[in-house]
């Protein structure tokens, strides 16, 4: 594969997982704070609570995947490769 | 709908689980291995074509062609939106459920490479809770669009 190519394809990936993992990041941790303070002011709603927070999660989870998946076609799929 | 969305969680929940905790490594393939199905693009491609065809057919059901009218809702100026929402939907959950599974299975591998025996047990763990809750996901999704076209 032509060598530029590689090297960006490597810069790439790196870069589009690192970023991607920041607003996600504050996002959960934002959640999981509302979470806390609402389970701290009703502790017997913690069913309800928890099963919310956890599909809120896996949501916010899906934006980084995104990110996970260009990586990984950057790495192993390169449609610019030869 | 509530037979589709049951198939789809427990075939997702299934297929993960055991892509995670049956030691497939003891079958000898001639070419190739065995993991998860679910950690192959096409077969969460397919899942969400499903899903996709499914509210379309639900919504035809329902509304005859009255169906179109849900595109120039809220505004006619969402058109465009609404018609991309119609390719990411299942764009977004096909790569949900893709990228978790087979960014676990990378990670174990990786870990299982470097620092085989006990360092990879808290990233499986890790690896079976949140398979389970995209499997979740996935129908909690489906069954949401799907009644969202019936109204």
């Amino acid at each position: 594969m032509n060598p530029i190519v590689s090297g960006a394809s490597v810069v790439a990936a790196g870069l589009a997982i690192g970023l991607a993992a920041i607003g996600p990041g504050i996002g959960q941790g934002t959640a999981a704070a509302q979470a806390v303070e609402g389970l701290a002011r009703q502790p017997e709603a913690e069913g309800k609570i928890r099963g919310t927070l956890l599909l809120s999660l896996a949501f916010m989870e899906s934006l980084t995947i995104y990110g996970l998946v260009v990586a990984l076609c950057l790495l192993f799929a390169n449609p610019f490769a030869g | 709908m509530v037979p589709f969305v049951g198939t789809l969680f427990l075939f997702i929940f299934v297929a993960n689980w055991l892509g995670a905790l049956v030691p497939w490594k003891l079958i000898k393939l001639p070419e190739g291995e065995l993991a998860a199905p679910t950690n192959d693009i096409n077969t969460t491609v397919a899942l969400s074509l499903l899903t996709s065809i499914s509210y379309f057919y639900a919504g035809f059901k329902e509304k005859g062609l009255g169906f179109f009218a849900r595109y120039i809702s809220p505004t006619p100026i969402f058109l465009p939106i609404n018609i991309l929402e119609d390719f990411t939907k299942p764009l977004s959950l096909s790569f949900r459920l893709f990228g978790n599974i087979l960014a676990d299975e990378i990670v174990v591998s990786v870990l299982c490479l470097l620092v085989p025996l006990f360092i990879p047990l808290p990233v499986m763990v890790l690896g079976i809770f949140a398979s389970s809750v995209q499997a979740l996901v996935f129908a909690t999704l489906s069954a949401a669009y799907i009644g969202e076209s019936m109204e």
